[in-house]
């Protein structure tokens, strides 16, 4: 019996083959997507090595000199070094100011995105789990919620809140749930109708337990599409609302507030003051995107050629 | 041999908006310690229904409505979800149809297996691990330790469905329902599995139901054979009489159809028509639209008939003609 058994091995080649190598080599097949990623990868790590790699601290009002205000790139500064993307208005080196900036925007789009897809997670799990009259008033609310564009409940939010890093992620958190909700909901339901689920009934697990053991990982592939194209939108979101002056605060420049600071100088010829935040958005927030595309492509078995 | 399982007149209907679907419409069966029953029909007749009826996992709007399921002794037709959430798995264990779709593709087979023993004793890590490593080596998997380490998606079907016996024999079960467990697999695959089935069965002393549309897997591994149609038994009886003398003209047609060498380049029998809708049953008996016998006298329900160990829902019992 052996015999017939011997071809049926997998395993026993030098490499396993795990979910995450398949997915990783499915995921790397489109080059853009790879570009994608590691340009992602170069903002990240700018980012997070900002204090280390600028030359100025933006945040900190004794390093930043008024009289290197509105600076065209490459120009030197009072303190000596070489301003090569420019200096904004108040004198705040742009290439310092666009790291510490990409920190916020990160991070905040990060944080609100993965605390709304706790929550949304939850409650569209709760919606799913708990079906009849429950079901039927959360997915109302997520209706009600979505019908509204997002930009507005936000707005809205921000304006009885006021500014703060903590009242911008609270604000893009009520924003989005929803949509990890609705998302999270639609692949229950139809995970929970698959004969998997009803084995492990079978074998006398607790509904707890098949719910976030069995059914969540399985939903999470269209959450993480998701995942990664709403924090790419929380980003964007917060850039907008900063813009339009009821996010971050003066001192906190985030991209979005760098954006408006140049807004006002655009006429004048100095274009760099917007255009490069603005270039460091656009890049961040598109690198973001395509990366989501290829992870819908790879996750999503009906996309699969 | 003690009755490891006695169901009488179980009534499991499903209340939908086009009526009310007689999915199962009284069946009695006993499985004694040891037994195979196999419980043959065609596509909805209930024999599934039946199954998880005993698991009490009808789902709405389905529901037991009449009817007993006594195992070992006790009550389980109407008994409390959490108590018969500790006999799914550990008393009872079930084997489904599909391996591709059973095993959960994101868990490792050692997870799943573990998560099974974990949910029913309080025991170490190592030692459900243990078990399961050794199950598999009951079930014929060669190199269970590596198996135990793989994600469903990397294992044939065959091989996949024996895990999935193994997982049901883990906690010695007293009745394994098998719900047509080897029609998803090719022929020699499906003896093989049935070899394992049997010989685990006769090793442990577990009782087992195996549902299945197709005699002849039935005929060489069960020790009683209960015939389903239309929800209802119609006829009954150890395997070797069932095949070698059946009496309901149901139970001749399936044999009829079943090929064999000696019928060599002949017309397979076919049983005319289809199943009936089970919301507009026919009068009287079920299956006598098909029937090659029906008689006037068929416009009445037949009542279960017991004649030597045999039962029997028919007013035509056919004798002679066996080997049409």
């Amino acid at each position: 019996m052996t015999d017939t058994i011997a071809p049926e091995t997998p395993t026993q080649t030098a490499r396993v083959e795990t979910p995450f190598r398949r997915f990783a080599a499915e995921f790397f097949e489109s080059r853009i997507a790879t570009v994608a990623l590691c340009l992602l990868g170069i903002i990240i790590v700018l980012a997070l090595l900002a204090p280390w790699i600028t030359p100025q601290n933006p945040y900190d009002l004794a390093q930043v000199d008024v009289l290197d205000g509105r600076l065209p790139p490459g120009s030197e500064a009072f303190a000596g070094y070489t301003m090569w993307l420019g200096s904004d208005g108040s004198g705040r080196d742009l290439y310092s100011a666009i790291l510490y900036g990409l920190r916020i925007s990160l991070s905040v789009g990060v944080a609100s995105g993965i605390i709304a897809l706790m929550i949304g997670m939850a409650i569209g799990l709760l919606a799913a789990y708990a079906g009849g009259r429950t079901e039927t008033i959360i997915m109302r609310v997520v209706d009600l919620q979505l019908s509204f564009p997002a930009a507005l409940v936000a707005l809205m939010l921000v304006a009885i809140l006021g500014k703060g890093i903590d009242k911008i992620i609270l604000a893009l958190v009520v924003a989005q749930w929803a949509y990890y909700a609705r998302t999270v909901r639609g692949t229950a339901l139809v995970e929970r109708n698959k004969e998997y689920v009803e084995a492990a009934q079978c074998l006398g697990l607790s509904r707890l337990r098949i719910v976030f053991r069995h059914i969540l990982p399985n939903c999470l592939a269209p959450l993480i599409v998701v995942g990664t194209v709403q924090t790419a939108h929380a980003i964007s979101l917060e850039a907008t609302l900063s813009f339009l002056g009821v996010g971050l605060p003066q001192t906190e420049p985030s991209l979005g507030v760098l954006i408006a600071n140049g807004f006002e100088y655009m006429l004048s010829g100095r274009y760099w003051i917007s255009v490069f935040p603005g270039l460091a958005l656009l890049l961040t927030v598109v690198s973001i995107n395509l990366v989501g595309d290829q992870l819908r492509d790879v996750l999503n078995p009906r996309l699969k050629k | 041999m003690s009755d490891v399982l006695e169901v009488v007149g179980l009534r499991t209907h499903f209340f939908t908006h086009a009526g009310v679907v007689k999915a199962v419409d009284g069946v009695d069966f006993t499985v004694r310690k040891g037994e195979v029953m196999g419980l043959v029909g065609e596509s909805g007749s209930g024999k599934s229904i039946t199954g998880f009826s005993i698991l009490g996992l009808i789902d709405p709007p389905g529901r037991i409505v009449d009817g007993s399921i006594r195992f070992n002794g006790a009550e389980i037709a109407s008994a409390p979800e959490p108590e018969l959430q500790k006999l799914r798995g550990n008393r009872i264990a079930m084997i489904f149809q599909d391996p591709m779709m059973t095993l959960n593709p994101v868990l490792r087979v050692d997870t799943q297996m573990i998560e099974a023993i974990l949910a029913h004793e309080d025991i170490p890590r190592q030692t459900a691990w243990e078990r399961s490593r050794d199950a598999l080596g009951l079930v014929g998997i060669p190199s269970p330790e590596e198996r135990l380490r793989a994600y469903p998606h990397q294992l044939s079907g065959g091989m996949r469905q024996r895990v999935a016996i193994a997982t049901a024999f883990l906690n010695r079960p007293d009745l394994i329902i098998a719900d047509e467990p080897t029609t998803a697999l090719d022929v020699t695959i499906q003896a093989q599995i049935i070899h394992e089935a049997q010989k685990l069965t006769r090793q442990t002393g577990t009782a087992m139901i195996w549902i299945t549309h197709d005699l002849a897997v039935v005929a060489g591994l069960a020790d009683t054979i209960s015939v389903m149609y239309a929800g209802r038994i119609v006829e009954q009886g150890k395997t070797d009489d069932v095949i070698d003398r059946p009496l309901h003209p149901y139970t001749v047609g399936l044999l009829g159809s079943v090929p064999s060498a000696n019928k060599r380049g002949q017309r397979l029998y076919q049983i005319e028509g289809m199943t009936p809708n089970m919301l507009a049953m026919p009068k009287g008996c079920a299956f006598a639209p098909r029937c090659r016998a029906a008689a006037p006298d068929c416009a009445t329900a037949p009542e279960i008939t017991k004649t030597d160990g045999r039962r029997l829902r028919c007013h035509h019992p056919q004798i002679a003609e066996a080997a049409t």
